[in-house]
């Protein structure tokens, strides 16, 4: 049974088209996270499933209930981007304020607030206004609301933002900890490092469309790629190593070799040492979400693009650094 | 119980924003000065002064009262000769415990306007010796308009249709001193309550003067004895007095309802205008649509929560008032709290206004001038309407004596039906003022102030219908407009 499904689902605001027929299923209990460049999409759909933006076309449901209804409203929590809260409100009267919006009763109130503020963070700081919070303070306070009335379902729209690594981490156990309770979660970001250890499964958003979906492990799958550094004075036998059949690209004054298969990087190694060649550096590199994320995006977007025209110029800039390094 | 949380969340923001506190402070100043208002009780010689002065300006009373016309010469806009009156002796014939309580003997000589000003012109170029035409004692035509019940004839008519001077009115029946003495009587009972015990018509020096004896009795409401105003703590003192009732009703209705209300709802317009608008920020309102709860709802509550906001300015206001004038003049009249409700509701139009142009623009500042440019608009019609009412009056009047149909200005009935259609802002203040006059004054009083209005008092069904309607349509667009929007 699938706590989040859509199906086709569209959007348009005026001129932008922002979902172009999205079809997602998350099951309970998984941590799921969606990628996208800025303006993918999605915070629109999260905004759609709780009901704050209205859907064009398709269908969307939480619990098998048509999302956006108040009652669904009540077993999820979110937490927005860029949001603000009335400045009024302390963390405690805040909290206290969407309790009774989620019908929490006093008691239930009371315990929980200072038990919850605690675990993020921000119990010393729990009857001062809001207004004078640090931004990562606000955003743990974002944190506990989205959390406060122990909801099925949470939404979170870049919920480090503005953390610093030790609370990035916290964030990162509280999520877990929600895991562990039995709650689903939809992470929206853009730090890749941070989905890759929080999620199960991530999706990438592409200008309204999902254009990969699967589990971290699917799609970090190892293609075998090998970053080799020699003493600067020897020659590097690239020569040699293409006659073998060898994948090569020099990136600096290093050189990657990607194998193909059935390739092994073992008679590379044997090559060096029968050349009496020093290694220095030798590492296996493992492809990450990243990578996957910008061949992805680029692959989708074959047409030249203001981006990587942007990203040629800054190679170029680079090897003539290095040429300059290197003349003198 | 999420409803009063979104009201409670209201007053915090207006709490933490200090302008509750602020407002709250404007008005316990503004309430110290009320507090410094004494009223002392006038002497009786001050009050029947002050009553016959009143009596001397030119203002024809028809059917006892029933109709006041001023008695002003349209092509010259002059008045028309009248009579005034003066106390010629007085004595206090036996002292009360208060001023109202005495018992009183005085004469009072009662002349013709122009005969006044003609003694005064020969005087000063002392040779005008010009025989006048014979005057004709406006005293009597007076007394004949004031039991003239209009349309009867019975006791004068005129000689023609248009003409209303009162020199070329025809008297049917003579005029006995009876009934001068019922015009009298109930002339200076309406504004004192002191009844004519005693009355009797003396030899007069000019054939077209009279002079009357009169003695008077203790005063059978001794809480409506004019006063005299002091302001500041006795700094100041007003020199004529007035009943305490219509003093006290000029203070309650004017100073509090129409000024010190008016100042609270504009001023609460420009507070409340940054409500919504704050609630409907891109960050904030997008927190709070996630919540388990309605947008009408939501939109709704904060409306009320606008609402909450005036209502408890204006009960803390008209508490305050009401205790002050209770302890410093002794009355303790319960009518004043109408303007709690009224006022809020008055607030409630315009707050509806600005939740429109809120959900609309999301701006504070075209809220505010929306709202207060609506408001603008409600007065105006309101002014005009009155001004347009009140030609219409003395049109009715004058058709009456001429025995016409009343004709009826294009203008007056289209300006009228724009008020009605519109929120009936300015019949909640006359309705307001009704409420707290009627708390505040003697029935006799009333009657006589009714008398002279010959108000057509706008009905509270009507009143509170049409404004009703007004706010429920604004905020039946404003939750259809919130409930679509995407945020
Ligand atoms: N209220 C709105 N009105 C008009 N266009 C909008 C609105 N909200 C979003 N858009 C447009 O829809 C597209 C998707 O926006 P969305 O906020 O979903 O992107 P996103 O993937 O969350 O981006 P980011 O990573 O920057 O948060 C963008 O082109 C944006 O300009
Ligand atoms: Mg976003």
């Amino acid at each position: 049974m699938a706590v989040i499904e859509t199906r086709d689902l569209r959007k348009r605001y005026k001129q932008v088209e922002a979902l172009r027929g999205v079809t997602l299923k998350v099951e309970p209990g998984e941590v799921f996270g969606l990628l996208g460049q800025n303006g993918a999409g999605k915070t629109t759909l999260i905004k759609i499933l709780l009901g704050i933006v209205k859907f064009g076309e398709g269908e969307a449901t939480l619990f098998h209930h048509p999302a956006g209804t108040a009652d669904v409203r009540n077993r999820v929590g979110y937490l927005p981007e860029d949001h603000r809260f009335p400045e009024y409100h302390s963390a405690y009267s805040l909290l206290d304020y969407y309790g009774i919006l989620y019908g929490m009763s006093k008691d239930d109130r009371r315990k929980k607030i200072p038990e919850l503020l605690d675990q993020v963070g921000l119990a010393s700081r729990m009857n001062d206004k809001i207004r004078t919070y640090s931004k990562g303070m606000k955003q743990r306070t974002g944190i506990a609301q989205a959390i406060f009335h122990d909801p099925e379902l949470i939404f979170l729209d870049e919920p480090t933002d503005g953390v610093d690594p030790v609370g990035r981490r916290e964030i990162r156990e509280i999520i877990e900890d929600r895991r562990k309770r039995g709650a689903t979660v939809f992470v929206n970001s853009h730090l890749l490092g941070e989905i890759e250890m929080m999620c199960d499964r991530v999706a990438i958003m592409q200008k309204g469309q999902l254009i990969r979906e699967g589990t971290v492990q699917e799609l970090t799958a190892q293609r075998g790629v090998y970053v080799i550094g020699i003493l600067e004075r020897d020659r590097f036998p690239e020569f040699e190593l293409r006659q073998e059949g060898f994948n090569l690209r020099e990136i600096g004054d290093r050189w990657e070799i990607t194998l193909t298969d059935g390739q092994s990087i073992t008679p590379v190694l044997e090559l060096l040492r029968a050349q009496n060649l020093n290694v220095v550096h030798m590492i296996e590199k493992k492809q990450t979400l990243e990578d996957i994320f910008v061949s992805m995006v680029e692959a989708a977007e074959p047409g030249v693009d203001a981006r990587r025209k942007r990203r040629a110029v800054e190679r170029d800039e680079y090897e003539r650094g290095r040429d300059r390094r290197d003349r003198r | 119980m999420k409803a009063i949380a979104i009201l409670r969340d209201s007053l915090r923001e207006a709490w933490d924003s200090k302008t509750l506190l602020v407002m709250l402070v404007l008005i316990a100043i503004f309430m110290v000065g009320v507090a410094s208002i004494g009223y002392n009780a006038a002497t009786p010689r001050v009050v029947f002064d002050q009553h016959y002065a009143m009596m001397s300006q030119g203002i024809l009373r028809i059917d006892k009262g029933k109709v006041e016309l001023p008695l002003i010469d349209p092509k010259t806009r002059l008045p028309f000769p009248h009579p005034t009156y003066e106390i010629t002796s007085f004595r206090i014939t036996k002292e009360g415990s208060h001023p109202s309580l005495g018992e009183q003997e005085y004469t009072i000589l009662i002349r013709n306007s122009d005969a006044e000003k003609d003694g005064k012109d020969k005087e000063k170029d002392g040779k005008n010796t010009e025989k006048k035409e014979p005057q004709v004692e406006m005293f009597e035509r007076m007394v004949a308009a004031w039991h003239e019940s209009g349309s009867s004839s019975e006791y004068l008519r005129l000689e023609e249709k248009n003409d209303i001077d009162p020199r070329k009115w025809v008297l049917i029946k003579p005029v006995t001193d009876e009934m001068a003495r019922d015009y009298l009587s109930v002339m200076l009972e309406r504004e004192t309550q002191v009844p004519i015990t005693s009355f009797e018509r003396l030899p007069a020096l000019n054939p077209n003067e009279r002079v009357y004896k009169i003695t008077t009795g203790p005063s059978s409401e001794p809480r409506v004895w004019p006063v005299k105003l002091s302001i500041g703590f006795g700094a100041w003192e007003s020199p004529g007095a007035g009943p305490l009732g219509v003093m006290l009703h000029f203070m309650q209705d004017y100073i509090i309802s129409s000024v010190g209300g008016l100042l609270i709802i504009l001023i609460a317009v420009i507070i409340t205008s940054f409500f919504i608008p704050n609630m409907l920020r891109p960050g904030s309102v997008v927190m709070l649509l996630s919540k388990p709860i309605g947008r009408t709802t939501l939109l709704l509550f904060k409306y009320f929560g606008g609402l909450f906001f005036v209502l408890i300015l204006s009960a803390f206001l008209v508490g305050g008032v009401w205790l002050i004038t209770g302890i410093r003049a002794g009355i303790w009249a319960p009518g004043i709290f109408a303007v709690v409700p009224l006022m809020t509701l008055t607030f409630s139009i315009l707050y509806a206004v600005s939740t429109l142009a809120a959900v609309l623009t999301r701006n504070s500042i075209v809220c505010i001038l929306v709202t207060l440019a609506f408001a603008g608009l409600l007065w105006l019609v309101g002014k005009i309407d009155v001004i347009a009412k009140e030609f219409q009056k003395a049109e009715d009047v004058m058709a009456e004596l001429r025995k016409e149909e009343p004709k009826y200005d294009q203008w007056t009935v289209v300006i009228g039906t724009i008020n009605q259609v519109l929120p009936r802002w300015r019949d909640i203040d006359v309705l307001t003022g009704e409420v707290v006059e009627k708390s505040l004054m003697t029935l006799k009083q009333q009657e006589a102030r009714q008398s002279v209005k010959q108000k057509h008092l706008p009905t509270w069904g009507g009143t509170i219908g049409v404004t009703a309607l007004w706010i429920a349509a604004m905020l039946g667009l404003a939750s259809w407009r919130f409930s679509a929007k995407d945020y």
